[in-house]
């Protein structure tokens, strides 16, 4: 069964290459020249039509590189934090998720994360593994944040966010560049990329790295493993070449190992080694009909885990193939339409599960989606987008023989339809407002609607029954949003508010529906996802930034209010998993040679849903409000080679951000040179 | 008591659709209007040069820009100066780009052969025929800062460069003058 999928990725990559012809130069998206024309950063991430940042009918943020030099960081979520409406969990030296808007949970399923269009959320859980993306931070050349429902762009995953890492082009970009940093819990990180330019449109880049450091020695519980120290590996290459002067392909290999003890969906801590490896390659082709782009990859996942109960080795493969169009149809009609097939698969053992079994999960996913922005005048535009996804799912390999659920019943359809609407008003040279509409959807993820697994229960002749639910329905989230831009040029700054409504229909919890079943001498106390009950979200945020003089500054305030039914309430706890006021105060200057920025953050309490003892059970935990510090000095010694000394937590030696272990205060010296 | 209520709010709905109707074209005129021209500065020139880049024929190493300037006004004659006096200072184009300035008065348009491109100083739209006449001819790529050159599709880009930049780009004046823009471009840029 698992060979099917690579044949029917065939198809869409075929009716691309039948219909090239030899016609105008072949592209793909030059970031920083349009960047340095419009003076702002250029997205697809919002319509998947390229856009200015300030057109774009969605609310979004792009990080610059310069942003990310400044921040002092070497961790992508720690960069995120500076975006007002994201919240970052950290449950260990190299663990995080991100939260949107108050949805905040250990292994985030809302948000979907890409390197350069190419998901690195894992299908597994439905999860993102920071550490182990593969991605010199020196080489991405910004990060695109939507908040908000963007699934009829994206697909699932898609329900709370997305976030879309740009890295620099090998061909349009002359990136090369060495970074070492070294710092507290004896962490040590090293990164390269080299970029060669092969002939006048093509080049290949490579990049490599990785980092050791020591967990934090704070306050775990006993359900929690803690057992690897934090560790990542990662090496890329990527390569554009101009095949004709109308077609250019692309190719990326990327491997990548991290060593993590992340929180999970049980509330304790787990340790967990992950290796990816992925294959990619794609055409972008500048037809009569439009700009015409195919893409397809493998991410193939192998996760060794061990927790309080269980130990754990399992495989997760996607394949997607992906084939749209771009076209103008007068002047001021733009539309993208495209196909996408993808196959994901999970299959692995629990080695310290009671009966032996060697489960199969197969999710098929047949999509269509299409999106029209229409320019009215220069003034206002409105966009719209819909998706549609068809999923087929199977179980094949050996269930256990008193499984409840048996391989038949997994064979079943989800239909989904997603849509996305947005206004954009450009009411005077310094006035924009936006007004949007998001209809995302979470389709159920593998581990929970496939996933089987016998543990030792509490007494004799009882065990835990952990199987997937394949009646468990999507997710809904629909998201209504008003936003509003003003450029303040006597401040050289540009104001922006936003208040949103957003509803969450059919959360799912993870083993929230419990039950016994009796089989001959054996008692099963079944453990299944299942939908829960319903959530809202309503809130704002309003961001001053700006620069002028060498000195820059950005203040933000976000609010988010979460209310959460009772049955979410107990199985996920949205409502205060995160803080529902957050303040962040950047500032930053530069002069001559030297860089100087500093930060500041409010996070008002949480009371985020922990493990409580070796049992399993768990419960609401209040963690209290706290305020922290850090910054980065940096000295350009030359054109060529930087130093730099930056903190996180500055004022503190441990800040109890959450109910997980506390985090250690984090001072880092890192040298870099870019030739 | 209720047809008086219903008569009320009828007036006040005439009264609506009245200052409705009344504010709608100049509503509508706002809405449509292109900003005014503005003479070339380095601003302009900055923005026109780094469209460069993103032509699919690129022009790299040293180019000539002819700066079309009309002799007979003075103020036509002093902005091409002032072009000039730019492109011969410190002025960079993208990708290390040298830009050779050479002023071609529009009664001798022989002279643009040879470049690549041209800019377009303000009084000339008595010339735009014979310019785009001789820009299709020898394949230029023509800037302006008088947008009505574009809308009359006798310029290949029209520039605007505050509050923020703004590109007008015709398609039909590029075509004729086989001027090919990557279709992402082109879809970022206010095409007539």
């Amino acid at each position: 069964m698992k060979y099917n999928a690579t044949y029917r990725i065939l198809p869409l990559t075929l009716l691309t290459a039948l219909l090239v012809p030899d016609s105008a130069w072949a592209e793909a998206v030059d970031y920083g020249s349009l960047q340095s024309l419009f003076g702002e950063p250029v997205t697809t991430s919002a319509t998947g039509t390229p856009q200015r940042v300030s057109d774009v009918p969605a609310n979004m943020t792009i990080i610059t590189a310069d942003e990310i030099r400044q921040s002092g960081s070497r961790s992508i979520p720690e960069i995120l934090s500076r975006v007002p409406g994201l919240d970052i969990l950290q449950t260990g030296e190299n663990s995080f998720d991100v939260g949107v808007r108050g949805y905040q949970q250990a292994f985030q399923p809302r948000l979907l994360v890409l390197v350069d269009g190419r998901q690195v959320f894992l299908d597994d859980y439905s999860r993102t593994i920071w550490s182990n993306i593969p991605v010199n931070i020196d080489d991405i050349r910004q990060i695109e944040v939507v908040k908000g429902a963007s699934s009829a762009l994206f697909g699932s995953n898609a329900a709370g966010g997305v976030i879309n890492i740009v890295t620099y082009s090998p061909v349009y970009d002359k990136n090369n560049v060495a970074n070492g940093t070294f710092g507290t819990q004896q962490s040590w990180t090293g990164d390269a990329t080299a970029t060669a330019k092969l002939a006048e449109q093509s080049g290949i880049k490579f990049s490599a790295g990785g980092t050791n450091a020591n967990e934090f020695h704070t306050d775990p519980r006993p359900a929690d493993f803690q057992t690897y120290n934090p560790t990542s590996r990662y090496a890329v290459e990527s390569s554009v070449f101009q095949i004709t002067p109308s077609l250019q392909a692309n190719t990326e290999l990327t491997y990548s190992e991290s060593w993590a003890n992340p929180g999970q969906v049980a509330f304790e801590t787990d340790s967990e080694d992950a290796t990816t490896y992925s294959i990619r390659g794609g055409l972008s082709w500048q037809s009569p009909i439009g700009l015409i782009s195919n893409n397809n990859y493998i991410n193939h996942t192998f996760s060794h885990a061990f927790g309080n109960g269980f130990k754990s080795d399992s495989t997760t493969q996607l394949i997607v193939s992906q084939v749209a169009d771009q076209f103008k149809i007068g002047t001021d009609n733009f539309f993208r339409i495209a196909l996408e097939y993808r196959n994901k698969t999970y299959w692995g053992t629990d080695t310290v599960q009671v009966f032996p079994q060697s489960p199969y999960f197969e999710q098929n996913v047949y999509s269509v989606s299409g999106s029209w922005l229409k320019q009215f005048n220069d003034k206002l535009s409105w966009t719209n987008a819909i998706r549609i996804d068809h999923q087929d799912s199977e179980q094949t390999g050996t269930l256990f023989a008193d499984a409840f659920e048996t391989n038949a019943d997994y064979s079943h359809v989800i239909n989904a339809f997603s849509a996305n609407s947005g206004l954009v008003y450009k009411a005077t040279d310094v006035d924009t407002l936006r007004a949007t509409y998001g209809r995302g959807v979470q389709i159920p993820g593998l581990i929970q609607e496939g996933l089987t697994d016998t543990i030792v229960g509490p007494a004799p002749n009882v065990f835990f029954d952990v199987e997937g639910n394949p009646a468990l329905k999507p997710t809904v989230v629909t998201n209504y949003e008003l936003g509003y831009d003003r450029v303040i040029p006597s401040l050289f700054s540009t104001a922006k508010f936003s208040v949103y409504y957003e509803m969450n229909q059919d959360v799912a919890g993870f083993d929230a529906g419990s039950f016994l079943r009796t089989v001959g001498s054996n008692t099963y106390i079944v453990l299944q996802s299942v939908n829960v009950g319903n959530s809202q979200g309503l809130g704002g945020e309003f961001e001053l930034k700006g620069s002028h003089n060498g000195f820059r500054w950005d203040g933000s305030y976000s609010y988010a209010r979460v209310i959460d039914t009772s049955g979410v309430e107990s199985a996920v706890g949205y409502e205060g998993s995160a803080p529902q006021h957050h303040v962040r105060l950047l500032g930053g200057y530069t002069i001559g040679p030297w860089e100087l920025d500093a930060n500041a953050q409010y996070l008002s309490s949480t009371n985020m849903l922990r493990v409580t003892g070796l049992a399993g059970g768990f419960a609401p935990t209040y963690t209290d409000g706290y305020v922290s510090f850090g910054g980065r000095v940096g000295y350009a010694v030359n054109s060529n080679v930087t130093v730099a000394v930056s903190g996180i937590d500055l004022t503190r030696g441990t800040l109890q951000e959450s109910p997980y272990p506390a985090i250690e205060r984090q001072v880092f010296l890192s040298l870099t040179g870019r030739f | 008591m209720y047809s008086q209520q219903y008569r009320r709010s009828q007036r006040i709905l005439t009264n609506i659709q009245a200052w409705i109707k009344s504010i709608l074209p100049m509503v509508v005129t706002v809405m449509l209007s292109l900003p005014a021209f503005a003479a070339t500065d380095e601003a302009d020139l900055a923005v026109g040069m780094k469209t460069l880049p993103l032509l699919t024929n690129k022009i790299t190493g040293t180019t000539t820009l002819a700066i079309l300037f009309d002799p007979a006004n003075a103020a036509s004659k002093q902005e091409a100066s002032g072009i000039k006096a730019i492109l011969d200072g410190n002025f960079v184009g993208p990708d290390e780009l040298k830009l050779n300035g050479m002023l071609v008065p529009v009664n001798d348009l022989s002279k643009i052969t040879g470049s690549k491109l041209a800019v377009l100083t303000d009084g000339l739209s008595a010339h735009y025929d014979a310019i785009s006449a001789a820009a299709i001819s020898n394949g230029i790529l023509t800037m302006s800062t008088d947008l009505s050159c574009v809308q009359a599709n006798k310029c290949v880009l029209g520039i605007v460069s505050k509050p923020h930049v703004e590109i007008y780009y015709s398609r039909t004046a590029a075509e004729a003058a086989r001027i090919t823009f990557g279709q992402v471009f082109t879809m970022l840029v206010k095409q007539i």
